[in-house]
């Protein structure tokens, strides 16, 4: 972290309390009001005004003047079918319809869809049935998902899903997004009926891999809905570990559950559990259905949790390059680019610096607020090796956790990777694919392969 | 710009409660409640009515996504907090590659110019770091032995990112007073701080 980014994080980790009294302080005294400001500010006004409603009546109605929608009111950005393309597969994973008792018009119905090529559904903002346009895209589940969400009041639903009222049988469906055709496959199956009070519930992220399973015992009461087999990437947050980084959050874990029941049927849910502040050992939670609907409610009197572990960031790491020009020893330059995120933190490529022995980087683990992770004695660190070790990161014990992290380099639990001159320009590149683990423990995270091996070195010469 | 804080803080507590419900409208109200702030603090930085856009929706997303699991006490503070860091990551992103000197944050009035701070991470990237949290509290803390005013200024300057200009005008002084003021806030901070071994 620089200076500036540390006074920057500071700033605006300023207590709340504080930030309401400043925004709420008027003073005592008010100027008097400029009499002859106000009255030409009117005056252009009324004649703005004017010249908006004979436009609106000359114009708004003639064929082919082409209002698009933008619904910016939504808050989200809305490309109308001009501006983007989207060619792909995809395939319709499910419908959620939301009830609102006091108007029957405005029950929501979510669409969502989930197309393999990311950068594909993202640029697909308007989704097109047979020659006409059905909405745009509401969200994403989060920038890097591959599902998106599209939403209708029950009046302007498709047909295809929505008819009078009741959902249709779902059959495939030709889409076209800008005339290209796509194929919507149906979700397979039928959600089978709510199962009720299981006797033992055990909690583990989807991936195995090192990570401990949860157990939680007591009270509890789970309901659920089971999901298609189709999977989402699960991430497992360490209850004891968050507490610690920052008291003020109450939230335990979150992430994708697998929950077993006692004649060996598995079924995996999205969720996230609550740990109260006050008495630790209570533990409250919410489990949903990968749409978002909730679906239970837990409640148990203890938790269980092993807090050295390790966690599978993602799977799947988009590509990352960056690249800046040549520079000389001594000099750096400061970026703020995303390198890859996940289990609800973000990797940020903080700035680059050329030293005697090679370039260095630095990095940052930022959290959802996109504030910095920070803990007592706690940090991050992504290293590199080349003739000699330089070292990035921030902590305030940063030497007891360079000299751990060391003799994890030593010991070949690689964490980083190093890269050198090429020409005028350098990149920084992480491969899409590249298995990423994050492991946590009590001091430190750390980056490397599953099976310890180094990230990899980049050969640019 | 004036924010009913009042008000908003009342909402703020609705907001939380739909999002916690998953009630995807809430969305909608997010922007019409927060909009104008964030808008605000992300055009400071920005200056840039797209970018600004873009940001605001991220805004939203982000929110979308973080409550739950959070429970923000004050979601002004919360969904500014987001804005500050977004408009800070799209103005990095902006202008690294350029090098672009031409415009700066108010926060280098408190770190010093960026030639200052390119030769602090390059003559070592870690020495002399203080964690965030732990410069935030001292800050605070000072901020806190402040008359109201004063704190109300640094928090609107430097958290809201508010120019002189602006400053002047909702506090009812000349641009000259409000540089004034905070000149002599950050002089009583920087000797704050030296005195608790910060700086």
């Amino acid at each position: 972290m620089t200076r500036e980014e540390k006074w920057w994080h500071a700033i605006g980790m300023l207590p709340d309390d504080m930030i309401e009294e400043a925004l709420a302080w008027v003073p005592e005294s008010r100027p008097k009001p400029n009499l002859r400001k106000i009255m030409l500010i009117t005056a252009v006004a009324v004649v703005l005004l004017s010249f908006v409603g004979w436009a609106a009546k000359e114009w708004l109605f003639v064929p082919g003047f082409g209002i698009v929608p933008t619904y910016t009111d939504m808050g989200v950005n809305v490309y109308t079918t001009e501006e983007r393309t989207a060619v792909g597969q995809y395939t319709l994973e499910g419908i959620v319809f939301t009830e609102n008792e006091a108007d029957s018009e405005e029950n929501r119905l979510m669409l969502w869809l989930y197309c393999q090529d990311q950068e594909a559904l993202q640029e697909l903002p308007n989704l097109w049935v047979n020659g006409e346009r059905y909405g745009f895209l509401f969200f994403r589940r989060n920038p890097n998902s591959s599902l998106g969400c599209y939403t209708y009041t029950r009046k302007h639903a498709p047909d295809f899903v929505w008819d009078n009222g009741e959902a249709l049988p779902l059959e495939p469906i030709s889409v076209t997004a800008e005339g290209t055709v796509v194929t919507i496959q149906p979700m397979k199956g039928t959600p089978p009926e709510p199962v009720g009070e299981p006797v033992e519930v055990q909690l583990s992220p989807a991936e195995s891999g090192a990570i401990e399973q949860i157990r939680l015992t007591g009270e509890k009461y789970v309901s659920f809905l089971p999901l298609t087999d189709n999977v989402v990437m699960g991430n497992l947050h360490d209850p004891d570990a968050l507490l610690a980084r920052n008291d003020a959050w109450d939230m335990a874990a979150r992430g994708e559950f697998t929950i077993r029941y006692e004649d060996g049927t598995e079924s995996s849910l999205m969720g996230f559990l609550s740990m109260d502040n006050a008495d630790p050992q209570r533990v409250t939670g919410v489990l949903s259905d990968r749409y978002d609907r909730p679906v239970s409610a837990i409640a148990m009197d203890s938790v269980s949790v092993k807090l050295d572990y390790s966690m599978r960031l993602s799977e799947d790491v988009p590509a990352f390059t960056y690249a800046f020009p040549l520079m000389e020893v001594g000099e750096s330059l400061s970026c703020s680019e995303r390198m890859w995120s996940g289990a609800g933190l973000e990797l940020w490529l903080t700035s680059v610096y050329r030293t005697e022995i090679g370039m260095g980087y630095t990095t940052e683990l930022r959290n959802l607020t996109g504030d910095p992770m920070i803990t007592d004695g706690n940090g991050f660190c992504l290293f590199y090796a080349g003739e000699g070790i330089v070292r990035n990161g921030y902590n305030t014990d940063e030497h007891e956790l360079f000299q751990r992290s060391c003799t994890e380099i030593d010991g070949e639990l690689h964490t980083g990777r190093s890269f050198s001159p090429k020409g005028e320009e350098y990149a920084l590149t992480l491969e899409a694919g590249d298995p990423v683990i994050l492991v946590l423990d009590e001091v430190t995270y750390t980056y490397a392969h599953p099976d310890g091996t180094p990230l990899g070195e980049i050969e640019l010469d | 710009m004036s924010v009913n804080v009042t008000e908003t803080t009342g909402k703020g507590t609705e907001l939380v409660a739909r999002l916690w419900n998953r009630d995807e409208t809430v969305l909608a109200d997010l922007a019409g409640t927060l909009g104008k702030l964030c808008g605000h603090i992300a055009m400071n930085v920005l200056h840039s009515r797209e970018d600004t856009e873009e940001v605001l929706n991220d805004t939203w997303l982000r929110i979308w996504e973080s409550i739950p699991p959070n429970r923000p006490g004050s979601l002004a503070a919360y969904a500014g907090r987001i804005t500050r860091n977004l408009a800070l990551n799209r103005y990095r992103h902006d202008h690294a590659a350029r090098r672009d000197r031409d415009r700066s944050t108010p926060m280098e009035e408190l770190t010093g110019t960026p030639e200052e701070e390119a030769f602090f991470l390059v003559r070592d990237p870690v020495a002399g770091e203080v964690e965030a949290a732990e410069l935030s509290a001292a800050i605070a803390d000072f901020l806190r032995t402040l008359p109201k005013e004063d704190r109300v200024l640094f928090v609107r300057r430097y958290w809201r990112m508010d120019g002189p200009d602006r400053l002047a005008e909702e506090m009812h002084m000349t641009p000259g007073h409000v540089r004034v003021k905070l000149h002599r806030i950050r002089e009583r901070l920087k000797k704050y701080l030296e005195g608790r071994g910060l700086l």
